[in-house]
C-alpha cells in the first residue's frame, strides 16, 4: 500500500518540478536575452556618441562594464579591444554589415552551448567600426546551471516528504480498515470507497453462517446416529489417525476422547486388525474376528473413497458374542441330537440282529424284546420332548386357562408314585392352592420335570417336597429333593439342551436330557422366573416365581 | 525441516508400536501353543519371527538415517537411541517365542498338566510384554515401573518349576528328556521377562532421560 501510494505521489511530484524549471528557463532566458539586448544598444549608443566626441576620438579607453569592446579601422586594423585580442574581425558578418551599411548584428553560442552572444557593430563618422559584444546565459545554460541543481534537490526532498507521506497516508488507511467489524462490516462508514468491497464481505459472511450451519446439522446427526449406535464406529484418516470414534468403540478398546488425533496402535494393536486396516487403504473390505475382554467381536474394515481414492478407512466393531453362543448352541443341538437318536436305534438294531440270526434263544425272546421296546420307548419320549421344544422355540400359542399347581402338583405326584416307590422316596405335597393363568400343558411338564429330576437323582430312602403358595401377588412353586446336588460349575449349564453333569449315570436314569431344557423354556413362556440353590450331596431346591394374573 | 522431522519421529514410534504388537502376537501364540498342547499353532511362530526381524531391520536402519540426516540432540536422541535399544530386545522376544515354539513341537502335543506353574508363567511373561508394549505406547512411567516389578513374579515362578521338574526327573527318570525340555521353555519364559524388563527401562529413560545404571550410581 505504502509504495502504491509513493509512485503516484512521487512522480507527479517529480514530474512537476520538471516541468516548472523547463517553463521557468525558457521565460527566464527569453528575459535575460530581451534585457541583455536593451543594454547592449544602452552601452552601444553610449560608446558611440562617446566615441563620436572629437577629444575622445582615437582615444582608446571606454569604460567596459562586462562588454567586449573592439574598434577596428576602416582598414581592418583593430584600434582597441577590450580582451586584448587582435582579430580579423572583418570576417564576421556584423562588422562586414556595419562598414557597408552602417550597423550590423550577430549572435552565436559559445562552445558548450551554454552561454548566447550577441554583438552589435557600428560604423562611426570616421569610418572605423565600434563592434559591442555581450554575453549571456543561454537557454541550455539556465537549464544546465542553475535549474538543473535546483529541480535535483527540490526532487530529492519530493522524494522525502512522497516517503513519509505515503507512510502517514497508508498507515491512517489501513488502520481505520483494520479496524473494521468483518463480523458486520456494513455498521462502518469510514470510507464509502469501499462500500462495495464491505457488502461483498457482508453477503459472505452470511453464506458462510449458513454452510457452517448446514456442516454443524450434519454433524450432530451424524453423532446422533453413532453415538447411539451399539456398533463402534472407528473413521481412520491419514496414517491411520483416528477422526471420529463413537461411545460404543471407546468401551470396546476402553479408551477415550482423547485418542483422537492419535494413531490407531495406540489403542488397539492386533495386528490381525492392522492387516485388514492394510487392505482397506488398498481398497479391499476385510474383516476379521477380534476376543476383547472375553467377549467376541467382528471387526471390519472399509475404504473411504471419495474421487475413486482411498482417503479413509471406516472401521464397524460388532459384537457378535451372543450370536456365536447361539451357533455353537445349535451346533451342538444338532449334533446332541443326532448322538442321543442314534444310541437307541442301534441298540434296537443290534438286538433285532440277534433274533434275526436266530441267535437267541426262544426263552430269552420275551427280555430282547422288552429291551427293544423299552428303547423304542425312549426314543418316542425323546422325540416328543424334541417336538415340544421346537414348539416352544416357536412361541405357538397355546390356550390359557386357570390352573392350580396344588392339584397338578398331586396329578403328577401320582404318575411318578411308582419311580418314588421303586428308590422308597417319600414326596409330600404342602401349600395353598396356588393358581396362576397359564397353559396347563406347559405348567404340567414345568412340574412333571422337576419331581422327575427330583426323584431320578434323589438317593434310596430320600425325601422330595413340593411346596405351592401364592404370596404378594407372586404364585411360587419349590421343588426340593435330598438328591446328589449339582456342583457349582455346572449350575449354569443345566438349563442347556443335552447338558449332563454325569454323562455315564443319565443313560441309566432314563432321562432324554431335554427335562429342564423344556422347564427353562415353559418357564419363559409364562414370564416366570427360574431359580436354583443347591448344594452338592445334600439336594436341590428348585424354585418357579409365576406372576399372578 | 522440522516439521518433516517430527513426521519421522511419529513414524519411528508407529513402527515400534508394530514390532511391539507382533511381540505380543508371538509370545500369545506361543503362550497359547504350550497351554493347549497346539503343535499347529507353534508352527506358526517361524512367520512371526521373521516379520519381528523385518521390522527391528527396517527400524535400525531408520534410526541410523535419522542420526545421521538430522542430528537430532535432547529428547529426539533420547527417543532414537532408546528405540535402538529396544528393537534389540523385542527381537530377542520374538526370537525367544520361537525357541519356545520350536520346543512346544518337539513336546509333540504332550500336556504340560504335570507343572501347570508353565502355564502360570506362560500367561505372566505374556502380561509383562504386552503391559511393557503399553507403557511404550502411553509412554507411561509407572506402568514401566510396574512391569520391572513385575519381573520378580516370574523369576519366582521359574524357581519353583525348577523345584518340581527335578522332583519329576527323581520320580520318574523316563521323563528326564521332557522335564529338560520344560526346563528350557521356562529358562526362555524368564529370559523374555528379563527383555521385557529392559524395554520398560528404556520407556523410562526416553521419558526422564535416567536410564537404571545411573540411578543407582
Amino acid at each position: 500500500m505504502r509504495r502504491k501510494i509513493f509512485w503516484p505521489v512521487f512522480l507527479t511530484a517529480a514530474a512537476f518540478i520538471v516541468i516548472c524549471s523547463a517553463v521557468i528557463s525558457a521565460v527566464l532566458s527569453a528575459w535575460l536575452e530581451a534585457s541583455a539586448r536593451e543594454r547592449l544598444s544602452l552601452q552601444m549608443d553610449m560608446l558611440s556618441s562617446s566615441f563620436e566626441l572629437p577629444e575622445n576620438a582615437g582615444q582608446a579607453d571606454p569604460a567596459n562594464d562586462g562588454f567586449r569592446i573592439t574598434v577596428i579601422s576602416a582598414g581592418g586594423e583593430v584600434l582597441y579591444d577590450s580582451a586584448g585580442i587582435d582579430d580579423d574581425y572583418f570576417s564576421y558578418e556584423d562588422v562586414r554589415q556595419a562598414a557597408e551599411t552602417g550597423s550590423g548584428e550577430y549572435e552565436y553560442n559559445t562552445e558548450n552551448a551554454m552561454r548566447l552572444v550577441i554583438c552589435r557593430s557600428q560604423r562611426l563618422s570616421d569610418g572605423s567600426v565600434l563592434r559591442v559584444c555581450a554575453q549571456q546565459l543561454s537557454v541550455w545554460g539556465i537549464l544546465v546551471l542553475i535549474a538543473l541543481p535546483t529541480a535535483l534537490t527540490a526532487i530529492l526532498l519530493a522524494l522525502i516528504a512522497s516517503l513519509s507521506a505515503s507512510k502517514a497516508v497508508s498507515y491512517s488507511i489501513s488502520k481505520k480498515i483494520n479496524g473494521i467489524n468483518l463480523d458486520t462490516p456494513l455498521e462502518s462508514d469510514e470510507y464509502d470507497e469501499i462500500t462495495p468491497l464491505l457488502t461483498r464481505i457482508e453477503r459472505n459472511n452470511r453464506r458462510v453462517r449458513r454452510r457452517v450451519d448446514k456442516l454443524k446439522r450434519r454433524r450432530s446427526e451424524f453423532y446422533a446416529v453413532t453415538e447411539g449406535m451399539t456398533e463402534g464406529l472407528i473413521l481412520l484418516g491419514k496414517d491411520n489417525i483416528i477422526l471420529s470414534i463413537n461411545k460404543s468403540a471407546e468401551q470396546l478398546f476402553d479408551t477415550d476422547d482423547s485418542c483422537k488425533g492419535q494413531n490407531i496402535l495406540t489403542v488397539y494393536r492386533s495386528t490381525a486388525m492392522q492387516e485388514i486396516i492394510d487392505k482397506a487403504w488398498l481398497g479391499e473390505h476385510g474383516e476379521t474376528a477380534l476376543q476383547i475382554s472375553g467377549r467376541e467381536y467382528r471387526l471390519s474394515a472399509s475404504p473411504v473413497a471419495s474421487d475413486g481414492e482411498t482417503t479413509g478407512v471406516c472401521m464397524l466393531a460388532f459384537d457378535i458374542t451372543d450370536r456365536a453362543q447361539a451357533e455353537r448352541m445349535r451346533r451342538e443341538f444338532t449334533a446332541n441330537v443326532s448322538h442321543e437318536l442314534k444310541t437307541p436305534l442301534h441298540s434296537i438294531m443290534g438286538t433285532a440282529e440277534l433274533m434275526e440270526n436266530g441267535l437267541v434263544k426262544p426263552e430269552d425272546a420275551q427280555h430282547f424284546i422288552g429291551s427293544i421296546r423299552r428303547e423304542a420307548q425312549h426314543l418316542v419320549a425323546l422325540v416328543n420332548d424334541i417336538i415340544r421344544l421346537s414348539q416352544l422355540d416357536e412361541n405357538t400359542d397355546f390356550p390359557k386357562e386357570y390352573v392350580s399347581l396344588k392339584e397338578l402338583s398331586e396329578e403328577v405326584v401320582s404318575v411318578l408314585s411308582d419311580a418314588a416307590a421303586d428308590k422308597e422316596i417319600s414326596v409330600e405335597i404342602s401349600g395353598s392352592d396356588a393358581v396362576v393363568f397359564g397353559v396347563r400343558r406347559l405348567i404340567y411338564e414345568i412340574i412333571y420335570n422337576l419331581c422327575d429330576n427330583a426323584v431320578k437323582y434323589n438317593v434310596q430312602g430320600g425325601s422330595v417336597k413340593v411346596v405351592t403358595e401364592e404370596r404378594d401377588g407372586i404364585v411360587r412353586l419349590t421343588v426340593s429333593d435330598t438328591g446328589i446336588g449339582i456342583p457349582k460349575e455346572y449350575q449354569s449349564r443345566i438349563f442347556e439342551r443335552f447338558y449332563r453333569v454325569d454323562k455315564s449315570h443319565s443313560r441309566a436314569t432314563g432321562g432324554t436330557g431335554l427335562g429342564l431344557s423344556i422347564v427353562k423354556h415353559a418357564v419363559e413362556y409364562h414370564h416366570a422366573r427360574l431359580s436354583m440353590v443347591s448344594d452338592e450331596g445334600k439336594g436341590t431346591a428348585i424354585t418357579v416365581e409365576f406372576p399372578k394374573g | 525441516m522440522r516439521n518433516k522431522f517430527d513426521e519421522q519421529l511419529v513414524h519411528l514410534n508407529t513402527e515400534l508400536i508394530k514390532m511391539g504388537s507382533l511381540c505380543e502376537e508371538a509370545i500369545a501364540t506361543t503362550a497359547q501353543a504350550l497351554i493347549e498342547g497346539n503343535v499347529e499353532l507353534a508352527r506358526r511362530l517361524g512367520d512371526i519371527e521373521r516379520e519381528i526381524d523385518g521390522k527391528e531391520r527396517d527400524i535400525e536402519n531408520f534410526c541410523l538415517k535419522l542420526i545421521l540426516q538430522q542430528q537430532p540432540v535432547a529428547r529426539d536422541l533420547r527417543q532414537i537411541s532408546a528405540a535402538l535399544k529396544m528393537i534389540t530386545d523385542l527381537e530377542r522376544i520374538g526370537d525367544q517365542s520361537q525357541d519356545i515354539a520350536e520346543l512346544i513341537e518337539y513336546l509333540g502335543g504332550r500336556h504340560i498338566d504335570e507343572i501347570k506353574q508353565i502355564g502360570d508363567m506362560a500367561i505372566a511373561t505374556r502380561k509383562m510384554v504386552t503391559e511393557s508394549i503399553d507403557a511404550f505406547v502411553n509412554r507411561d512411567e509407572e506402568m514401566a515401573a510396574q512391569v520391572i516389578a513385575h519381573d520378580d513374579i516370574v523369576d519366582e515362578i521359574f524357581i519353583k518349576v525348577k523345584e518340581q521338574l527335578i522332583k519329576m526327573i527323581m520320580g520318574h527318570p523316563e521323563d528326564g528328556e521332557y522335564a529338560m525340555d520344560l526346563l528350557m521353555i521356562a529358562k526362555y519364559f524368564e529370559r523374555i521377562g528379563d527383555h521385557a524388563v529392559n524395554v520398560g527401562e528404556w520407556v523410562i529413560f526416553s521419558i526422564t532421560g535416567i536410564h537404571k545404571g545411573e540411578r543407582e550410581l
